[in-house]
């Protein structure tokens, strides 16, 4: 084959986005543990993790921008190297979002009244929706993403019964406040679960943004861009 | 006659699903266009449109037929020994190979530019005014050999030695330059352009870009460049030939962002060739 440094490099970079990938996995991992246990030290910790992730973003988008600069890409390779700066972009979000979720467990008492299990089993649902969207852009399986995106509705559905659910009891639980300020004080306590709840839905959002990449990266198609 | 039918009924087979048309008016159109030197097939049953003021690039690896082609737009595969054609080559729905036609009024209206600058041991003026003489213009020559110089980006360089300096005291890329205005002046439709920029820098090579471009206003531009960003950067539309056959013809944009054939893909990615 020739050029072939030139596509030792397209490989190390579907290489360098899988890394990134199981890298911002595990900080969802993390996150959802934090959540899950409400360990302080964990959800503190995961700013290390995110750190992490941004370098190998920068790292990648280094690379793309070489290859862009020195190879003229087209085609397929093109298509490439543009999905990866989209798609590290978007894991580079999902990590953020990690952070934010792991941040939201440090406050023990906020979960005591509302459907934890309900709310880590959505967690498992973008996570492994992400894990979906790594493999089938690894492996360029414009069908497998396809699925991915369809299933989107199914955590976007969840996400918004249980907002509603969450809703209706703090409803309930501020009328059983004695004072309007107490009131207000519940609602306020109760707020992080609802960005718990979105940040979720947004990781499930992101997955879906990688996944109409891939389709992009093996078919051409922008029908999911 | 008996191998036309053949031919047409492939090509018809070939093209028949994915056949790209480009849009406008063509000016230019093979049909079933073959071609042999001696015993050796160079072009196999080539279907295309070229459209009228657009640039049209044709790509491909050494040897897959792109200047036999692009010779073939202005019968210049005339001059070579032992040469055989078949099918049609239609300039405004004429075929330009019907007997009654005569190649010299053919590359009068569809002029060449040559991979090498070939300017003559004359004067700058002489190199323009040259092809108007020999087309029997009386008028006056000067208007004629200034707007041609004009048309081809080199007047404000060399207004000033138009009878001091021959065609070979010029940088490479002038010289080419000289040889687009040379082609420009007798007021051809179509100009061929075979690997113009392979012999020059970076430079030069970003003036004749620039200057095709702003050509196509008033000419059809047909390149053969086996560069391909070139290819990518200037043109309209791409065709692909690789062994004598048209792979792929589309829109350059489609071509180099998603082409529809492995082989295209595998090409323009640098995979082979």
């Amino acid at each position: 084959m020739a050029r072939e440094s030139y596509q030792q490099q397209l490989q190390q970079l579907t290489e360098s986005v899988r890394q990134m990938g199981e890298k911002v996995l595990e900080e969802l991992d993390l996150g959802l543990q934090a959540l899950r246990e409400h360990d302080r030290t964990l959800a503190q910790s995961l700013d290390t993790w995110d750190d992490q992730v941004d370098e190998m973003n920068l790292h990648i988008e280094r690379a793309c921008t070489d290859l862009l600069a020195l190879q003229q890409p087209v085609a397929v390779d093109l298509r490439l190297i543009t999905s990866v700066f989209k798609i590290i972009t978007d894991l580079e979000r999902i990590g953020d979002l990690a952070v934010n979720i792991g941040e939201y467990g440090m406050d023990a008492e906020v979960f005591v009244l509302l459907p934890k299990e309900e709310l880590l089993t959505l967690g498992a649902m973008a996570k492994e929706m992400v894990r979906e969207a790594i493999d089938a852009f690894v492996t360029r399986d414009a069908e497998r993403a396809l699925a991915l995106i369809h299933r989107d509705e199914q955590l976007d559905n969840r996400c918004w019964e249980l907002r509603r659910r969450v809703i209706a009891k703090v409803i309930d639980i501020a009328r059983q406040a004695h004072t309007l300020d107490e009131a207000k004080d519940i609602a306020d306590d109760l707020i992080p679960v609802f960005w718990s709840i979105r940040d979720l839905e947004r990781v499930g959002d992101h997955a879906v943004n990688i996944a109409g990449r891939t389709i992009y990266l093996a078919t051409g198609k922008k029908d999911y861009l | 006659m008996e191998r036309t039918t053949v031919i047409q009924r492939r090509a018809e087979a070939r093209f028949s699903h994915d056949d790209f048309t480009p849009p406008g008016e063509p000016i230019l159109q093979t049909r079933a266009l073959s071609l042999w030197y001696g015993k050796q097939q160079a072009l196999d049953s080539i279907t295309l449109d070229i459209p009228k003021h657009q640039i049209t690039a044709i790509i491909g690896p050494s040897g897959c037929g792109k200047s036999t082609l692009i010779r073939c737009f202005n019968r210049m595969n005339d001059l070579v020994p032992g040469v055989r054609i078949t099918g049609e080559i239609l300039y405004h729905g004429q075929n330009i190979y019907d007997p009654n036609v005569d190649p010299v009024e053919v590359r009068r209206r569809i002029g060449m530019v040559f991979q090498k600058p070939n300017p003559f041991p004359k004067s700058i003026y002489e190199n323009v005014a040259f092809g108007l003489r020999i087309n029997g213009f009386t008028g006056n020559l000067d208007d004629l050999v200034e707007r041609a110089l004009r048309r081809a980006a080199l007047w404000d360089e060399v207004k000033d030695y138009l009878h001091k300096k021959s065609g070979y005291d010029l940088s490479g890329g002038q010289q080419q330059r000289l040889c687009i205005a040379r082609s420009l002046a007798i007021e051809p439709e179509v100009l061929l352009m075979d690997e113009p920029c392979s012999a020059l820098d970076p430079i030069a090579t970003a003036k004749i870009e620039d200057l095709m471009l702003e050509l196509k206003k008033d000419y059809t531009v047909v390149i053969v460049t086996h560069n391909m960003q070139q290819a990518a950067r200037v043109s309209d539309f791409t065709a692909f030939l690789y062994l004598g056959r048209l792979i792929e013809y589309g829109p350059t944009k489609k071509i180099f962002e998603n082409p529809d054939k492995k082989e295209t893909e595998d090409y323009i990615t640098g995979k082979f060739g």
